[in-house]
């Protein structure tokens, strides 16, 4: 299992996220929250070995790919940065305040 | 209270002298002095405002006889037509010279020493209530009590601001009522000075109410001392969520209303949407309104519908006053301490006390320290991912929330201090949010100390007007303190001094403007505790047009700005009916017109015939109506004295124009008719009148009659209007009434 977290920088934005090319996310209108810098979390399955992860906005050509190891990595944060996407992987839930 | 004593040099806290058990406001008069030698400082808050300034009343002169006016073909007076609208608050031009004439006042801040200084001053010009403008300028210290700077940041009305540079010169002193600060603006082409009175030594105050939700206990302290996790020589001390404030310039205090919100129903474990925390705090928070003000709400629960991932959250953006509530959440990531942590239980108190702070400067309008840069920051911001403040995430930075307390010194950065201490209050101020639509009462000083209330009523049990019934609403203002208070008598008379705004659902809101100014040579009256001064104004058309005409519900709200606090009312929310027939529909079409607003408004008139006309047809055609009450009075009030309007003749075949006043004799009868329908016969004349204008009108008649010779309908008159306004319940009457006959 995987948590997907959106996190900041999103504005109505249109967000797609692929395992291994298969879509597992797949919204519209995600929008940051400024007060806590979260704007969407989902559960989603994943592979037991190594894959590929990838998110885009395609309205904006926007795209980012990682390999994610799923024995290190149960949560990923996805943000939208200046310059594209930012994705951070981590073993525990993040925390938002 | 002054943190004169606040010597940081020695690790010395005047607020070292208030129990951290006390709740609710601190007693001055109990506050010890300490030892010798002592530092006096210069930052805090600073105040100036303009006195009222009243003359003696002048002996009455005798109007003389008109006599022709000389003709002087050089200079041809104009046709006698509605000329430019009088000049009102939004097209005056108030210059620097004038600062003092209507009502002013002005803030400094200074924050050239004390905790965390930003060697910045702050000031907050402020006239007649809705212009405002602000300035911040960086300075320097040139001598041992004088500062100079340049200003860097201007807001508001800066057209005219044209200064660019102050000099502040301080006067220092054990007593707060000998402190003072002079400051002279200079650049621009202009220099002024004023002195201001110290106020505080602190920037603005703020109160903070906590409550909780049951077993989510409150973190409202921590000692800085408890966990090994902290820097190298921070000294250990029992820090509250008021002291962090009021190091931030803030003169914080903790509500005494605190509550213990009960979670009885079914599931007790069941979790908090934004929506439900906003509702809990529309009831338990003592302080709730929808408006602007220095106080927040806490609340300290279970957990959020989002789970134990969300920590604390500034959840009020909901309604029309945001950044008013927040919360924290006990069941969440924050109660988890590392694995293997020196002391776990330090450890959460610590968390539980940061994220109290945190989410609070969320209600400052603090945003996260790495996002400084993004939404619209108030000046151009630098975001500081690695940042040891309240504001940042203590698990973002590089090493951890280990290596985050390691140098966090539990305080705010400086810019963060510096917008809450200098930036525009509203930027600031929790709930401060545009006023009707677009239109800006500038967040006004209204802070209970003012000593007065103003209020709007309708002098009927229901706000709902008929079709056509003009609306007159009643404008009261009360000395609100234990002592008696000096204002001019015409004070609610003087309409350049009052902004009215009335706003019709679905439409923006719009400026009412009277048709006339007076200008009048003010005299004193007193105002005992709790006594009020109580005037009429006719709002439904100005010289913006008619702004209370089409069936509907409207809002109406005035501000004002008595001995230099602002003062804004409450929003009067009433309703116009829509029209019963279709001669309602067809009369509106003439009346809804200027010249029949200004016969209305200025009580008759025997050459806006157009005008004259509308509200003649009103009579004719809807005889009982309300409408036809007012338009009596105003058809009446010409014909019951001689009345002189100026005529303009062009004489034939030359250039030569004649102008003369005219005298039209009084139809005393015609007027008398008038008056004792409208006043006397009909049952609702209270009512769609008003006591104020009612009680005004047949005074004037009772006067004619008397002065006609005829004491006994005179005399008539006044004991009927006596009765009349006795019987006329009150709203509250009414209210009680109704409540009496429900049971």
């Amino acid at each position: 299992m995987l948590t997907i977290d959106l996190q900041e920088g999103f504005s109505s934005d249109h967000v797609v996220v692929e395992i291994n090319n298969q879509v597992v996310f797949d919204e519209r209108n995600i929008r940051s929250r400024f007060e806590i810098g979260f704007a969407a979390s989902r559960d989603v399955p994943s592979p037991q070995k190594p894959y590929e992860l990838k998110v885009s906005i395609p309205e904006a050509n926007l795209v980012r790919k990682i390999i994610v190891d799923p024995a290190q990595t149960t949560h990923v944060g996805i943000n939208r940065v200046d310059d594209g996407l930012l994705v951070t992987a981590s073993s525990e839930p993040f925390g938002y305040l | 209270m002054t943190n004169d004593f606040d010597d940081t040099t020695r690790g010395f806290d005047e607020t070292d002298f208030y129990p951290e058990n006390m709740a609710g406001p601190r007693d001055l008069d109990l506050r010890p002095v300490p030892p010798f030698p002592f530092l006096l400082f210069a930052s805090g808050l600073y105040s100036w405002r303009s006195p009222i300034i009243v003359g003696p009343i002048p002996p009455l002169q005798p109007i003389p006889f008109p006599r022709p006016i000389p003709v002087n073909p050089e200079m041809p007076i104009p046709d006698p037509r509605p000329g430019p609208r009088p000049v009102g608050i939004q097209d005056q031009a108030v210059d620097a010279a004038s600062l003092s004439l209507f009502g002013n006042s002005e803030d400094l801040r200074l924050d050239v020493d004390g905790r965390y200084p930003q060697m910045t001053a702050s000031g907050t010009i402020y006239r007649a209530f809705s212009h405002r403008t602000h300035w911040i300028a960086r300075l320097t210290q040139t001598a041992p009590n004088s500062y100079t700077g340049q200003i860097w940041y201007k807001d508001g009305d800066t057209a005219t601001f044209p200064f660019t540079n102050v000099t502040i010169t301080v006067v220092k002193s054990l007593f707060a009522n000998q402190r003072s600060a002079t400051l002279v603006y200079t650049g621009g082409g202009s220099t002024y000075t004023r002195t201001f009175r110290f106020v505080s030594s602190y920037f603005h105050k703020a109160e903070f109410e906590y409550d909780c939700e049951t077993g989510a206990p409150a973190t409202l302290q921590y000692n800085t001392g408890a966990h090994p996790n902290k820097p190298a020589g921070m000294p250990a001390e029992l820090l509250t969520i008021e002291k962090v404030y009021q190091r931030a310039g803030i003169d914080a205090t903790r509500s005494p209303n605190s509550t213990v919100i009960p979670n009885d129903g079914p599931d007790p474990n069941t979790t908090w949407s934004d929506a439900e925390m906003h509702d809990t705090m529309q009831v338990y928070w003592s302080r709730f309104a929808n408006l602007p003000q220095w106080a927040m709400w806490v609340l300290f629960a279970k957990q959020h519908d989002m789970g134990s991932s969300l920590g604390g959250i500034m959840f009020d953006s909901i309604g029309p006053n945001h950044r008013q509530g927040t919360a924290i959440f006990t069941n969440s990531f924050v109660a988890n301490p590392p694995a293997g942590d020196a002391n776990p239980a330090a450890w959460v108190n610590r968390m539980f006390f940061w994220t109290a702070i945190h989410e609070m400067g969320h209600g400052f309008n603090l945003a996260h320290a790495w996002q400084k840069h993004l939404g619209t920051p108030w000046i151009p911001l630098v975001s500081d991912p690695e940042a040891r403040s309240f504001m940042n995430y203590p698990f973002r930075v590089s090493g951890g929330q280990s290596a985050f307390f390691s140098d966090f010194q539990f305080r705010f950065l400086d810019q963060e201090l510096l917008f809450m201490r200098h930036a525009p209050e509203r930027f600031v101020e929790m709930g401060n949010a545009d006023w009707f639509d677009h239109h800006g009462f500038e967040a006004p000083d209204t802070g209970k100390e003012t000593g007065f209330a103003l209020e709007l009523n309708v002098d009927r049990s229901k706000p709902l007007y008929d079709f056509l019934e003009p609306v007159v609403v009643e404008i009261k203002l009360t000395n609100t303190l234990a002592e008696p208070k000096i204002v001019p008598d015409s004070v609610l008379k003087d309409l350049h001094n009052i902004m009215l705004i009335t706003k019709k659902e679905g439409r923006a809101a719009r400026t009412w403007a009277p048709y006339a100014q007076y200008c009048q040579l003010p005299s004193a009256i007193v105002l005992k505790p709790g006594d009020s001064i109580t005037d009429s104004i006719f709002v439904s058309v100005g010289t913006h047009g008619w702004l209370i005409d089409e069936p509907g519900h409207y809002a109406v709200q005035a501000a004002m700005t008595v001995q230099g606090y602002d003062l804004v009312s409450n929003p009067l929310r009433l309703r116009v009916a829509p029209p019963r027939s279709f001669e309602e529909q067809y009369v509106a079409q003439d009346v809804f017109t200027e010249d029949a607003g200004r016969v209305m408004a200025f009580d008759g008139s025997q050459v806006l015939t157009s005008g004259i006309a509308a509200w003649e047809e009103v009579v004719a055609r809807l005889p009982q109506s309300r409408a036809a009450v007012h338009a009596k009075v105003a058809l009446a009030m010409p014909k019951a004295k001689i009345y002189r309007t100026l005529d303009i003749d062009a004489i034939k075949g030359g250039k030569e124009v004649k102008k003369q006043f005219r005298l039209a004799k009084a139809d005393a009868k015609a007027s008398r008719d008038l008056l004792n329908s409208a006043l006397m016969d009909a049952p609702d004349a209270v009512e769609t009148l008003g006591r104020v204008d009612y009680a005004y009108y047949t005074d004037k008649f009772s006067a004619t009659l008397k002065k006609q010779g005829d004491d006994k309908d005179a005399r008539r008159v006044s004991d009927a209007a006596a009765q009349a306004i006795s019987e006329a319940e009150t709203p509250k009457q009414h209210r009680t009434r109704e409540r009496k006959s429900a049971a």
